[in-house]
């Protein structure tokens, strides 16, 4: 974008810098501080006369409309990589996939903070939304639901002026990908039985926002125990089995609760039907009567994953 | 059916049309060009159902197909990565094209490497291209690798194994936020060896240059590499390509592949190691003795050698009193021939199908390994669960399969589609080295392919005993001693 820049009027200014090995260079050390491509810093240089605070300002302001014409520039290319978070307290569990355009990406610490900022924009919106809504809670859980549009229009939580969608094309320009936040999700109740937990896969903690390729939350709550199982007693593990059942969520992929028809099909996609993952001699109904609890309702996002 | 195969290979001569047929067939499958597919074929056997596993492997025994492959010089299998844009396709393009001139490569456009059809092999889909040049000094296998996720999936199954790396960065961005990722991907995987190609000075200065040069040298230290001493190349691959500015162009290229000739280390060739031949069959052949048949996989044979058998438990020395081939008898064999070897004081019985016959010393059994493993999805041939921990599955590896008890390492699960860090123990030890291929299967589904990247010392007998008592057995009691605390 920034080929051939700088013309030879400029030379004379940085005729000095020249002259210096390349680690003790104004253009070394402004690049380090802020990680913007050395052509940018070297122009943020030439344009303010080798004053490096005010090169780092230009940069900056520079580096915002720059993400957005980047952003604008990459819009099309497809971003079937990426992560999804969590977040979750005691009343609410939100959910968002970003997508980006390569894997190594998805690995890049930038780009984890820019899925954890987004789960905590989406986390508090939601939190918001269930505490300050009047609506009598009919059913105990709430579902909410977020589109990309909705998401980009999220405030920041440092900054009450900045959007998430200016934040994601500054990344953009910085790291030089494509990104979209895709789509977020939350579970939410005020009444205090129900219970939340989550996991990701693979599991990855970063700044108290759970990241990975999958994640799944369960609203549950504890009961009556209605059939307990000599054997279930010696090898369930009660600590481990909130998060052993969104595992199981994120690994078999049930499509609801309970049944409605009779075929088949719709049984090995009903949750309390399967086979639970970490005890498969029991189905999750066996292991859930054991235990005495109900799973209200659950959320489930794949990364990547196509969605209706 | 492997027998019968054998036996053709010992007792006919009608093999070699069979097989460049089958060479054939193979190319069209992938989309490759048959030297590449060889090579294909060769380092990837171990996913082949193992009706093609043993045509492949008779492959590199028929003589004709020496042919189509040319080794006179050694080889070496090199890639470019680095960050989306920064130039690999145009570098790729540009090197067969100063290569070209010396009537060392065929020029290949941009568009002809950049568009390579998505290749099919062996279930999994592959992205990546393969081109083929020589220098003075090696014949190059140079893959052009895409910057995404089927990158790590293509270095795990060994699609695109590499000796070696060009790492391609763009002055006028320099080192991306991902670069750092290549490299640990890289380093992990094995490639030990980097030539950095500064591309794009056309556009960039000196100081922006050595700033690149700067920073990529301090990136590799702390990843692992010896940063002061990789070789930088500064240029322009697209000046190349279009034959402009010969000092940053042509020039530049040819000083890239100079480095890369004597940077990178030639690998070792099969050939100069010890004998190594996985045993296919035994035969028991009256009036002569037991004959061992099986692909040597490296080094040389001759009659009169001192041979050691080694695997399930067992480990037996004796000597090779003859030696066959295409039902000839033969003073020596080498890497790659398909044989027969008479050995002298051996019951048939003692040996099995899955040993090894190897010089003396030179193999081990083990059985406790760390792997990477890429766990196939439902499209490739895969299962549609994930797996977690104590499951048992059936380890493939060179001729011989075992079960496994296999564990998740930093996991709870490994879904299908990803790739995952395992141990696995096994129930009987096996000859295996770190880096060797194999693959997990479940029943009539093949479940995942990886690589050893590991051997632990061998188990201890309870833990061993530990192994068969499964997942429930486990949980039991550890919970029982959970409780008495
Ligand atoms: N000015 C300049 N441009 C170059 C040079 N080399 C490549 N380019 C341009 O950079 C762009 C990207 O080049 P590619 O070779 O496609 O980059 P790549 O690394 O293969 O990109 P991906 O395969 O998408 O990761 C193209 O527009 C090239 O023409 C160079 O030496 N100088
Ligand atoms: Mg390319």
């Amino acid at each position: 974008m920034f080929r051939r820049l700088f013309h030879h009027t400029f030379n004379i200014s940085f005729r000095t810098s020249e002259m210096m090995t390349a680690s003790q260079s104004l253009l070394s050390t402004l690049r380090k501080k802020t990680g913007y491509a050395i052509t940018n810093c070297k122009k943020a240089l030439e344009m303010n006369n080798n004053d490096i605070e005010k090169a780092e300002n230009w940069l900056h302001a520079q580096a915002q409309s720059q993400g957005w014409a980047k952003a604008a520039k990459l819009q099309n290319r497809s971003t079937p990589n990426g992560l999804v978070g969590i977040m979750l307290n005691t009343k609410c569990a939100a959910m968002v996939e970003v997508n980006c355009e390569t894997d190594f990406v998805s690995k890049n610490e930038k780009f984890q903070t820019v899925v954890t900022q987004t789960t905590v924009a989406c986390f508090e919106k939601s939190l918001e939304t269930v505490l300050s809504s009047d609506v009598v809670q009919k059913s105990p859980v709430i579902r909410l639901g977020f589109s990309s549009e909705q998401l980009g229009a999220l405030q920041l939580n440092n900054s009450s002026d900045s959007k998430l969608s200016d934040f994601l094309a500054l990344n953009i320009g910085l790291i030089g990908e494509n990104m979209a936040a895709r789509r977020g999700a939350a579970l939410c109740s005020t009444n205090s039985n129900i219970k939340f937990a989550s996991s990701t896969h693979p599991e990855q903690v970063v700044d108290g926002t759970s990241l990975g390729k999958y994640a799944a939350v369960i609203a549950y709550e504890e009961g009556q125990v209605s059939s307990e199982q000599a054997e279930l007693r010696e090898i369930i593990d009660i600590e481990k089995l909130p998060k052993q059942l969104c595992q199981h969520i994120i690994g078999m992929n049930p499509q609801s609760l309970e049944k409605e028809g009779n075929s088949s099909n719709e049984e090995e996609a009903a949750l309390y039907h399967q086979e639970f993952l970490a005890h498969p001699d029991y189905t999750v109904r066996e292991v859930l009567d054991h235990v005495g609890w109900k799973i209200k309702a659950f959320l489930r996002f794949e990364c990547g994953e196509s969605v209706c | 059916m492997a027998t019968s195969a054998t036996s053709r290979i010992l007792f006919s001569r009608g093999l070699s049309a069979a097989s460049k047929q089958c060479l054939r067939q193979f190319s069209r499958q992938t989309g490759l060009l048959a030297p590449t597919g060889r090579i294909l074929i060769a380092r990837s056997t171990c996913l082949l159902s193992k009706r093609s596993l043993s045509i492949s492997s008779r492959l590199l025994a028929a003589p004709s197909e020496k042919k189509v492959f040319q080794r006179d010089k050694p080889h070496c299998n090199i890639g470019t990565i680095g960050h989306v844009d920064h130039g690999k396709t145009t570098l790729t393009a540009a090197i067969t094209t100063v290569l070209s001139e010396k009537a060392m490569a065929k020029a290949k456009r941009y568009d002809e490497i950049d568009n390579a059809p998505e290749e099919r092999a062996r279930g999994i889909t592959i992205n990546v291209a393969h081109v083929e040049y020589m220098t003075e000094n090696r014949h190059y296998g140079h893959t052009d690798c895409p910057g995404h996720a089927d990158y790590i999936k293509n270095m795990i199954t060994g699609t695109a194994q590499m000796d070696g790396a060009i790492l391609v960065v763009a002055a006028t961005d320099g080192a991306m936020p991902q670069t750092r990722e290549h490299l640990l991907l890289a380093k992990q995987i094995g490639v030990e060896h980097i030539v950095v190609f500064i591309n794009k000075v056309d556009a960039a200065d000196q100081e922006m240059v050595e700033l690149v040069e700067m920073e990529i040298r301090e990136l590799m230290s702390q990843i692992g590499y010896d940063g002061d001493n990789v070789p930088f190349i500064a240029g322009s691959a697209l000046c190349a390509l279009e034959g402009r500015n010969p000092e940053i162009g042509v020039n530049a290229i040819q000083k890239l592949m100079a480095a890369v000739d004597s940077y990178i280390p030639t690998p070792v060739r099969d050939l100069d190691k010890p004998f190594l031949m996985p045993v296919e069959n035994v035969y028991s052949i009256p009036g002569r003795g037991t004959v061992v048949t099986g692909r040597l996989e490296r080094g040389v044979v001759k009659k009169g050698m001192e041979c050691e058998f080694v695997g399930y438990s067992k480990s037996i020395k004796t000597t090779i009193t003859g030696i066959e081939m295409f039902h000839q008898i033969l003073e020596e064999s080498q890497a790659g021939d398909q044989l027969g070897a008479l050995v002298r004081g051996v019951k048939r019985d003692e040996i099995r199908r899955g040993m090894v016959m190897a010089k003396p010393g030179t193999m081990k059994a083990h059985d406790d390994l760390e792997a990477q493993v890429y766990v196939l999805n439902k499209d490739e041939g895969g299962r549609s669960k994930p797996f977690t921990s104590f499951i048992q599955m059936q380890m493939f590896s060179k001729t011989w399969d075992c079960a496994a008890q296999v564990s998740l390492i930093g996991k709870e699960m490994a879904m299908p589609g990803e790739d995952t860090k395992l141990r696995l123990c096994l129930l009987k030890p096996m000859v295996v080295e770190q880096g060797q291929r194999f693959t997990l299967r479940d029943g009539v589904l093949t479940l995942g392919t990886g690589v050893v990247t590991k051997i632990n010392p061998r188990l201890k007998e309870d833990e061993r005993m530990l192994l068969t008592e499964g997942r429930k057995g486990r949980e039991k009691s550890e919970k029982a001693a959970a409780g008495k605390k």
